[in-house]
């Protein structure tokens, strides 16, 4: 059994809270009011309900909910237009004051004082949480929106009354928490400090429990996932964008609040509190905290504390641990006693998850695998312009020859054949190492001379660049990162990639040294053999190794929906609201006859057609990685869902077929796939099933904060009492009372799993309670489990079992690698596709040509 | 019908001009009687003219009438121009005749009362009247002479090898005395008599097609015969019995889903009428359709054992398009026997061209161009005209002498004997005889319409598709004409006639010649100046009463704004003459600061209408108007020295300032007032392309037919000339995109009549006044009865129905495609080149998904059926765009199939590529059912009017259906600006809440009212399907189910199952509420509240559902 650190609790347990009915009035004056614009340079918009709250939580040191819509439930045809939500009855004349006050900041010293008349005059009421509750009975709880935000505060608050006992070798060490106007629980006193000589930098961290409430597919209950992060603090007020403050007023609660940067007069950038919080305080006659100096971030004084802003090199590391995730779990147990919480755990299943396969595709395999591309021959392009980087492509390459043990040897610019089926080719590309922009079109044209229809692959050389520091950018010294250009240009001629990142040469002693000791195995080039492995399946080979840990006797087609929102950026202006949808499907076409092997295709956009892998991943390579107006809500994602489904619609229908979905991502296009409508709404590829062919749905949650964070598998024999035994190889289930059963599956990472008693360290110590010996370990990520929820939405006359079972074998056994993958191959490869695109995450490539003429080379 | 005849006609209209409406007057007294002030008894002109119109089913004690008084009411009709049937003109003449005296039967009091001044019964009257118009008419009757030996000219129009146009030459003839024409009486057509009800003994009649299979080997009549009876059902929901009685009088539907052997039912018709002895007449949609049944029938006949069975049946056509369709029967048919047949009955040869010289080396004989009725006294240059009196007949056009013994009318002449006649509904509506006959009364007719011969002949007359029957009629009664569009050359008629006037150079009649050069430059002029000031702005569009916000997210999805307006040129008289109170009293005490109330008066009208007015000398205006009517005629006057239209704009501004201070009013007054200038000069110019069109048609002028056809379909008598507005509509069309100024277009059309009123009444007004009987008139179709449905909706309960409850499997789903953009690809709503590529695009997309469907289709099908597809589009150039989408998309060659327009001569074909593939294969779009003689093609590209209907599409010996699935790329989205459709939309809105009154004119005033309004609120909506008014969209779903209905059938042939697949995006469309599924939900709830839906529901049962079904499934996602 496999216990988490997600708790159900009664709807008793809710407790009471602080609500303000809000009229309709009070939705027409805030409509009224002005665009707002307080962070200075940013367009200006209608406030926020945010807004007015945080300020409000500002001089009430109380987390505070505005909510626009619904006072009820969404169905409740009484349901009021707009609520407050507090812990605490706020007093009246900080209310009025604090309210009338925002609004003169927004309306730009204007005194209209219209929103706080309508909001004192509200009957303030102490409603019990549960009574929002609906639909629980069936297995499908569901509340008005706030009401997710604000169930975790009482729970919170009663956290927060028992520190924490952490054992510190023979004593206990007591961490208190101390509430946040968010409701998060900060262990404010208890700092984690390291110093680092060279240079010479300290950093900070403290512990944050968030709380997330939840629902879990056919669960009557809520459930109450804890979240513990290890947040790290700034020590410079550059881009921070989150403080906490003690204020003077609120000794119980920290305020947090969001900031913004603005130049004063001296022409510095200092930060302020954004929503006009410090205005209001003052307002109502308290005082705003000092600004700490950056120096005093730097030394943890003063009463703020800065999270860093985004994800830096720090010197300390990120993660708890599992250890700390037990203790707290333990904890909670302990502490919440009446009414009763449940702690959610899994139970293991009859199913063994297997993974006869590992590593790359075998010599005696290859031809096999590769025949699964759909061409006859395929070439490698091996493209490079360092000799080190060549021998070790060679290496790599060499398990391949006839003579595995001997260096592969060849010629550059002749096609050499390494097998029936594969080609290699080297080529010298002296351009990669220019520091500038290059022009890869002129550059690669030699590509085009192939005309023998084999299915080319490139492997590049690429000197690791990293992110260019702002002085490096500045005095123009830094190279051009060319992966991104030449990615492109490799698509636009229809070839996938895959990049190698040169190393030095290895030092002539140690060459000297293996020789002498030719016992002793020469350590593996990983890296080279990693990226052969993964361009090979890039381009499409599919050895038998998913074949021989699935049984599917009615050769279904297993389809991956991959969906992922992106912004667009090209420096447009309005560029920054506009976002894209990133859909890509992918289709793993199973096959009984061994002779055949399984093969991949993925759906291409702009011949709207499944094309074999390679080819697809090219086209997808070369447009726009999204699809702009496609979205999550509303139209845009009808448009998705019509698009996907009419893509899924030229499948072949005489295959049954079995789609993974990505729950988070495609739950709102899909509304069957939401725990409230689980099975009930529509779900993809519902046009496609007719009496004789089946068609399943298997919901993929990879969510950190929705699916619950295991703690240990408690069936284990423990080795170490302190570590927390990790969970087995094997799939584990949980059947709610309403009788709905998903499926689970739980790893230890790689890091956690392989790198000895460092990777483990969270396993055995807390950050509070390490030895000081070991206190340099503070700098790496401490690790917890991660797991996967599986549910089977629609299982199409198949076993839900079996189909969870399938999906967990194709993360166990994954396509190419030697450790499982989040997702099932089908969306895995998906995601790898998204992930290889010139624009994934970053700027938008301005179109050069028309769209309508790309097409038409499409089609020739 | 020739100049001289014409003028003959008119000459005897003035005679009989007077007795018609002292007849109406007459019926009048007798129906709706007025007691004059002095006691007399009398009528009064509203309800002289309400009889008049002969909208008899608004009048409620109609029905009520003896057969003789409502006999005598169409005989009145039927001497009645079209003209009078507007109230207008009827009161115009009427108090003209009744000063003159030439109407001295009843006076005119002041109250507008008529006082009978005759002294009889009113009937006996009538009668009286009747009897003297039949006499003057007879009397006056004479055929068209038959050229006597001499010289003849005419002029042929020649086809240009490798062209579409034609080249006029001019060709001689030298008749001698042997070629005189055989002296021969007309035939005479002998009106049938009356067959008040008939009844169709079921076991008898099954009896017979059972013989008739027995006979001739064949087992269909039995098996589709049989269930059609068992299942037919009457009123609300009663089985048949053994009898079906079918009643002469107003029409009887009998409605039944395809493929329950209506055409079957129609066929025996035949030989049960013959062995009944009764007269038949038959209309089918098409001539191929008439060809078959005919030959059909004559078969049964024989087979029975029936002597002469071809002296019998009579398939009737147009003598000139026989050649074409003798040529699409070789072409389309496999059956020797058939094409024996078609070739003994349509084939003839013309003796002219033996005759001839010509100046050209052409063929001479352009088979359906003869001239037969144009053959023209040849009088050299310089010859003396030829004294009045003695050769005067020779002046005008002569019939060609071997008109009666022509090969080219033998079935016109059999048709005036025969029992049983087929024909078209084109043919049936708009045809006539070519030959003089005789009728009953003695009189001669010339040009009979085959319409009043079917009435005379026929007892009984079955309409196959009689929905489409109304469509087509609705299509003739309401048509346009483009006068000037932007920097385009083709479809402008004036161009071509302008080009055609050139080569007739020195043909034409040198009096015609000036006059028509005057108006052919004048009316282009005119229309071109208007269009050019469209484009430039110079004519803003000001009539938009409420300003349109401009950058509408229609505009963001890159279609341009598009402004298309109706205009009526006069509609504003009223209202700018009540604007100009003021300065027409020159009076500065009455100006006023604001809009004033509408309020016309005739007298302002008058001078308004006279400022224009170039005929009425300046003198004639009071003096202050001078300035202003200077100005007015200066606009138009190519010579003038007043410039551009800004100056006259500017000056016209100046001088209207102080008398309409309001400026917006000012404007509005101002834009009017300029478009009337050119829009009215115009009107009138366009009147005389009709007069002159004959005349120029001889010289080889043949577009001025077209502009005639456009404005000139009135023509013809009609028993119901006018529809609910009471009169023909007139009217403009300006198209102005303010993106594009070249494609800035100016149209004109008219459009009049009530094609729903007539369909339903043919058999008892219409019939009545033909022939004095009711006719029995029975519609057969799968679609008649569509509530909403404008153009194809009867208005009649169907008499007998088959429940549409066999569960064929029918679905209906959407099946979309992505565009480039984010959005599903749709075609409907764009336009020019976008929509081209938007089309192609489409095909590209959907080669994939058909290449599945094929698949599939193939695995599951066996000897070809239901292997194949029919995709179907809106016209015959998107056919081509997406068959180059496919093809682009990897299509294989040889596989589609591609409808074209059909052309004389066409067959099918194939294009190849350079090995000699088959690229694809081209269908003329009238021969599209050999498409499974294609052993590859599995797709078939068609447009929607072609597919729809009538479209056997069978896989190789089986009678089930090789469709296996049906796409419907574009949705087709009727414009409402056409002519026809706009008729439609009026026409059935008036008829909503019909009902009847005895005092019927304020039934026809309140339809008038609706009609009225729901016309402008049609013509102001903006162009856009979404904007269109609720039930103007829902009439347009309605019409897009009745055509699916149709569609699906195609697929259903043989009992297999039809998919019906909706591609374009457009259907889904949420957007203004405008989405098929929202449509058809509205529709349904439409029929619930007016209580039909649950008829809708037996009449379509499972079709109807899978509608239903659709749209439910896509209500969530709109709601979304």
């Amino acid at each position: 059994m496999i216990s988490t650190l997600a708790f159900l609790f009664p709807h008793t347990a809710l407790g009471k809270i602080t609500l303000y009915p809000l009229n309709r009035e009070f939705g027409e004056a805030w409509s009224a009011l002005p665009s707002y614009g307080d962070a200075k340079n940013g367009k200006p918009r209608r406030p926020p309900y945010a807004g007015l709250a945080s300020a409000l939580s500002a001089v009430s040191g109380q987390p505070v909910v505005l909510m626009p819509h619904c006072y009820g439930v969404v169905d409740d045809e009484f349901a009021q237009p707009a609520v407050a939500v507090t812990t605490r009855p706020f007093d009246p004349w900080i209310l009025s004051t604090a309210v009338r006050d925002w609004e003169r900041c927004v309306r730009k010293g204007e005194d209209a004082n219209t929103l706080a008349p309508l909001l004192t005059a509200a009957d303030v009421e102490h409603p019990n949480l549960s009574t929002y509750v609906r639909g629980a009975e069936h297995g499908t709880p569901h509340a008005p929106s706030w009401f997710y935000r604000v169930a975790a505060w009482n729970f919170a608050q009663r956290l927060a009354r028992t520190p924490l006992p952490v054992p510190n070798g023979p004593r206990m060490r007591h961490i208190r928490w101390r509430m946040d106007t968010q409701g998060s629980l900060i262990s404010w006193e208890n700092i984690t400090k390291r110093t680092t000589q060279k240079p010479k930098r300290s950093g900070y961290a403290l512990h944050k429990l968030d709380f997330r409430v939840v629902t879990q597919p056919g669960e009557p209950l809520f459930a109450l996932h804890v979240l513990p992060t290890f947040s790290r603090l700034a020590t410079h007020w550059a881009s921070t964008r989150t403080v906490f403050i003690e204020h003077s007023t609120h000794k119980e609660t920290l305020l947090r609040m969001p900031i913004g940067h603005t130049k004063n007069s001296d022409g510095q950038w200092v930060p302020y509190a954004r929503n006009y919080a410090a205005e209001v305080l003052e307002a109502c006659g308290m005082d705003f905290a000092a600004w700490p100096t950056n120096d005093d971030l730097a030394a943890l004084k003063g009463q703020m504390r800065a999270l860093v802003p985004a994800p830096v090199p720090h010197v300390l590391g990120k993660g708890v641990g599992t250890r700390f995730n037990k203790i707290l779990a333990d904890h909670i147990n302990e502490t919440i006693k009446r009414p009763r919480i449940i702690q959610v755990s899994f139970e293991p299943t009859g199913v063994e998850l297997t993974r006869p396969t590992k590593g790359a595709v075998t010599r005696a395999d290859l031809d096999h695998a590769l025949a699964a591309t759909g061409s006859e021959t395929v070439r490698i392009i091996a493209l490079y312009n360092d000799g080190t980087t060549r021998r070790r492509m060679a290496e790599a390459l060499a398990p391949y020859t006839n003579t595995p043990d001997r260096l592969l040897d060849c010629g550059d610019h002749d096609d050499h054949h390494l097998s029936e089926r594969l080609i290699v080719r080297f080529h010298r590309l002296p351009a990669l190492d220019r520091a500038e922009r290059v022009d890869w079109d002129d550059e690669l044209a030699f590509l085009d001379q192939f005309a023998d229809g084999a299915l080319n692959g490139a492997w590049v050389e690429t000197i690791w660049n990293p992110k260019p520091t702002k002085r490096e950018r500045e005095t123009g010294q830094h190279r051009h990162d060319h992966k991104r250009d030449l990615r492109r240009a490799l698509y636009e001629r229809n070839i996938v990639s895959q990049f190698l990142a040169r190393q030095a040469p290895p030092e002539p002693d140690d060459t000297a040294e293996a020789e002498s000791d030719a016992e002793t195995e020469v350590p593996k080039d990983y890296k080279a053999i990693n990226a052969l492995r993964d361009l090979l399946f890039r381009l499409g080979s599919v050895d038998d190794r998913l074949r021989h840990v699935t049984d599917l006797t009615d050769e279904p087609i297993l389809v991956g929906i991959h969906l992922r929102q992106q912004r667009i950026s090209n420096r447009r202006p309005g560029a920054a609201d506009r976002t894209q949808m990133v859909e890509i499907l992918t289709a793993l076409h199973t096959h009984n006859d061994p002779d055949r092997p399984w093969h991949m295709d993925s759906y291409d956009h702009s011949t709207h057609d499944w094309r074999p892998q390679a080819a697809a991943e090219a086209a997808f390579g070369q447009h726009a990685i999204g699809r702009e107006g496609h979205a999550r809500h509303e139209e845009g994602a009808l448009l998705a869902r019509q698009h996907i489904e009419s893509a899924l619609k030229i499948l072949p229908t005489d295959r049954p077929l079995i789609i993974f979905v990505d729950t988070e991502a495609c739950r709102t296009i899909w509304p069957g796939l939401q725990n409230v409508r689980f099975g009930k709404g529509p779900l993809p590829g519902d046009d496609l099933r007719t009496p004789t062919r089946s068609v399943s749905v298997i919901a993929i949650n990879t969510s950190y904060g929705e699916v619950p964070t295991p703690v240990e598998n408690t069936a284990s024999p423990r080795k170490n009492p302190k570590r927390p035994p990790k969970p087995q190889e094997r799939l584990y289930q949980r059947t709610t009372s309403t009788g709905h059963t998903s499926w689970y599956i739980a790893q230890a990472s790689r890091t956690y799993d392989g790198f000895g008693n460092a990777g483990s360290i969270g396993g055995v110590h807390t950050r509070f309670t390490l030895p000081a010996d070991d206190w340099a370990l503070q700098r790496k990520d401490w690790h917890s489990f991660t797991a996967t929820q599986i549910t089977v939405p629609h299982a199409g006359k198949r076993d839900p079992q079996q189909l969870a079972a399938l999906a967990a074998q194709l993360c166990h056994q994954s396509l190419a690698w030697d450790a499982r993958t989040r997702h099932p191959v089908p969306l895995h490869v998906a995601g790898a596709m998204d992930r290889a695109h010139p624009e994934y995450r970053g700027p938008s490539i301005e179109p050069t040509n028309a769209p309508e003429a790309g097409e038409t080379r499409d089609g020739e | 019908m020739t100049g001289h005849l014409a003028e003959k006609d008119r000459e005897l209209d003035r005679r009989i001009l007077p007795k018609v409406i002292a007849c109406a007057c007459a019926l009048a007294q007798l129906h709706f009687p007025v007691r004059a002030a002095d006691g007399s008894a009398g009528t009064d002109l509203e309800r002289v003219s309400y009889l008049l119109t002969g909208q008899y089913d608004a009048w409620a004690e109609y029905r009520q009438l003896s057969g003789e008084e409502q006999r005598r009411l169409s005989r009145m009709l039927r001497q009645r121009p079209n003209r009078l049937s507007n109230e207008e003109s009827l009161t115009t003449d009427a108090e003209r005749f009744l000063a003159t005296g030439a109407l001295c039967e009843y006076v005119l009091q002041a109250n507008g009362l008529l006082a009978a001044r005759h002294g009889m019964l009113p009937q006996e009257l009538a009668d009286v009247l009747l009897e003297e118009i039949d006499r003057l008419r007879a009397e006056d009757s004479r055929s068209l002479p038959e050229a006597e030996p001499g010289d003849y000219v005419t002029t042929l129009r020649v086809p240009v090898a490798g062209h579409d146009s034609t080249w006029a030459v001019q060709a001689h003839y030298s008749l001698q005395e042997r070629h005189a024409a055989p002296q021969a009486e007309p035939v005479a057509v002998h009106t049938a008599p009356t067959a008040g009800a008939l009844a169709l003994k079921v076991e008898a009649f099954l009896a017979l097609n059972r013989d008739l299979d027995q006979r001739a080997g064949e087992t269909f009549r039995t098996e589709s015969l049989e269930p059609l009876f068992a299942q037919l059902r009457t009123g609300d929901d009663v089985e048949l019995g053994d009898l079906l009685h079918v009643e002469a009088g107003n029409l009887q539907v009998l409605q039944a889903p395809t493929g329950f052997g209506k055409s079957v039912l129609m066929r025996s018709l035949g030989s049960w009428a013959q062995s009944e002895g009764v007269t038949l007449g038959l209309a089918v949609p098409t001539t191929m359709a008439a060809l078959k049944m005919a030959y059909g029938i004559e078969k049964d006949l024989r087979s029975c054992g029936v002597e002469h069975p071809e002296q019998l049946v009579v398939p009737l056509m147009s003598p000139n398009s026989m050649m074409t369709a003798l040529d699409q029967v070789a072409a389309e048919s496999r059956d020797r026997a058939f094409i024996k047949w078609a070739e003994d009955r349509l084939g003839y040869g013309c003796a002219l061209p033996s005759l001839a010289t010509v100046d050209d080396e052409v063929d001479a004989w352009v088979p359906g161009h003869e001239a037969c009725m144009s053959l023209i006294p040849y009088r050299p240059v310089g010859a003396p005209e030829p004294g009045r009196g003695s050769k005067a007949r020779r002046q005008g056009a002569c019939a060609c002498p071997f008109r009666a013994v022509c090969g080219k009318f033998r079935l016109v002449r059999q048709a005036c004997t025969a029992q049983i006649i087929v024909t078209t509904h084109a043919n049936l509506y708009q045809g006539h005889l070519h030959i003089p006959v005789q009728v009953d009364s003695g009189a001669i007719v010339e040009r009979m319409t085959v319409e009043e011969l079917i009435l005379r002949r026929c007892q009984f007359t079955a309409l196959d598709e009689v929905d489409a029957f109304q469509s087509f009629v609705l299509g003739r009664a309401g048509r346009g004409l483009t006068l000037a569009w932007g920097n385009r050359h083709d479809q402008r008629p004036l161009l071509r006639l302008d080009g055609e006037f050139i080569q007739a150079f020195g043909r034409v009649r040198p009096a015609l010649d000036e006059s028509m050069r005057n108006t052919l430059m004048r009316t282009r002029w005119l229309a071109e100046t208007y269009t050019s000031h469209l484009a430039h702005g110079a004519l803003g569009p000001s009539d938009r009463t409420d300003t349109k916000k401009k950058g509408s997210p229609l505009k963001a999805s890159g279609r341009p704004t598009q402004e298309r307006r109706w205009i009526i040129p006069q509609r504003w008289d009223g209202w700018i003459s009540t604007q100009l109170r003021a300065l027409f009293a020159n009076d500065d005490q009455q100006v006023t600061g604001h809009e004033r109330g509408f309020s016309p008066n005739v007298a302002e009208r008058g001078l308004f209408a006279a400022l224009y007015e170039r005929k009425i000398k300046m003198a004639a205006l009071p003096e202050h108007l001078h300035p202003l009517a200077e100005l007015l005629r200066d606009v138009i006057d190519p010579d003038s020295q007043a410039g551009s239209l800004s100056h006259v704009r500017r000056q016209l501004e100046q001088l209207l300032a102080p008398w309409v201070p309001n400026q917006q009013v000012r404007a509005d007054v101002l834009d009017r007032m300029l478009r009337r200038a050119f829009l009215e000069p115009l009107r009138l110019l366009l009147y005389r392309f009709v007069h002159n069109a004959q005349q120029l048609k001889l010289a080889g002028v043949e577009t001025a037919r077209d502009i005639a056809d456009v404005l000139g379909p009135f023509s013809a008598w009609r028993a119901i000339p006018h529809g609910p507005q009471g009169r023909l509509m007139f009217a403009f069309t300006e198209d102005v995109r303010t993106e594009v100024p070249q494609d800035t277009r100016l149209s004109v059309a008219a459009f009049g009549g009530d094609p729903h009123t007539y369909i339903t009444t043919l058999g008892q007004i219409t019939a009545l006044a033909h022939s004095g009987h009711r006719r029995i008139v029975l519609g057969l179709s799968a679609t008649a009865y569509a509530p909403g449905a404008h153009r194809h909706h009867v208005h009649t309960a169907p008499t007998w129905w088959v429940p549409d409850d066999v569960d064929h499997g029918v679905s209906i789903e959407a099946d979309l495609f992505p565009g480039l953009g984010e959005e599903m690809l749709r075609v409907s709503g764009i336009t020019g080149k976008e929509r081209i590529e938007a089309t192609r695009l489409l095909g590209r997309r959907m080669w994939p998904r058909l290449r599945g469907e094929l698949k599939d289709l193939g695995r599951l099908s066996k000897h070809r059926v239901q292997d194949s597809i029919l995709l179907v589009t809106t016209s015959y150039d998107s056919c081509q765009h997406l068959r180059d989408g496919l093809l682009a998309g990897g299509a294989e060659p040889g596989l589609i199939a591609v409808a074209v327009r059909p052309r004389p001569d066409d067959e099918p074909a194939s294009r190849h590529d350079e090995s000699g593939e088959p690229l694809w294969h081209e269908i003329p779009g009238d021969q599209l059912e050999s498409f499974t003689r294609l052993p590859k093609a599995r797709i078939l590209i068609a447009p929607l009017g072609r597919a729809e209907r009538g479209l056997n599409i069978l896989a190789p010996q089986s009678n089930k259906s090789a469709i296996g699935s049906i796409w419907l790329a574009i949705r087709p989205v009727p414009l409402v600006d056409e002519p026809d459709e706009l008729l439609a939309h009026v026409g059935a809105r008036a008829l909503d809440e019909k009902e009847s009154s005895s005092e019927p004119w304020t039934e026809l005033e309140r339809r008038h009212v609706v009609a009225g309004h729901y016309f402008e609120k049609l013509v102001t909506s903006e162009r856009y399907f979404r904007s269109l008014p609720p039930r103007a969209k829902r009439a347009i779903a309605a019409e897009l189910i009745i055509s699916l209905i149709q569609l699906v059938g195609r697929a259903r042939r043989g009992g297999t199952p039809g998919r019906i697949k909706l591609v374009d995006a457009a259907f889904l469309d949420t957007g203004g509420n405008s989405d098929l599924p929202h449509l058809i939900r509205e529709l349904r709830e439409q029929w619930a509240t007016s209580n039909e839906l649950s008829r809708m529901r037996r009449y379509y049962g499972t079709t109807l559902d899978a509608f239903f079904r659709f749209a439910d499934r896509h209500a969530r996602e709109s709601a979304r």
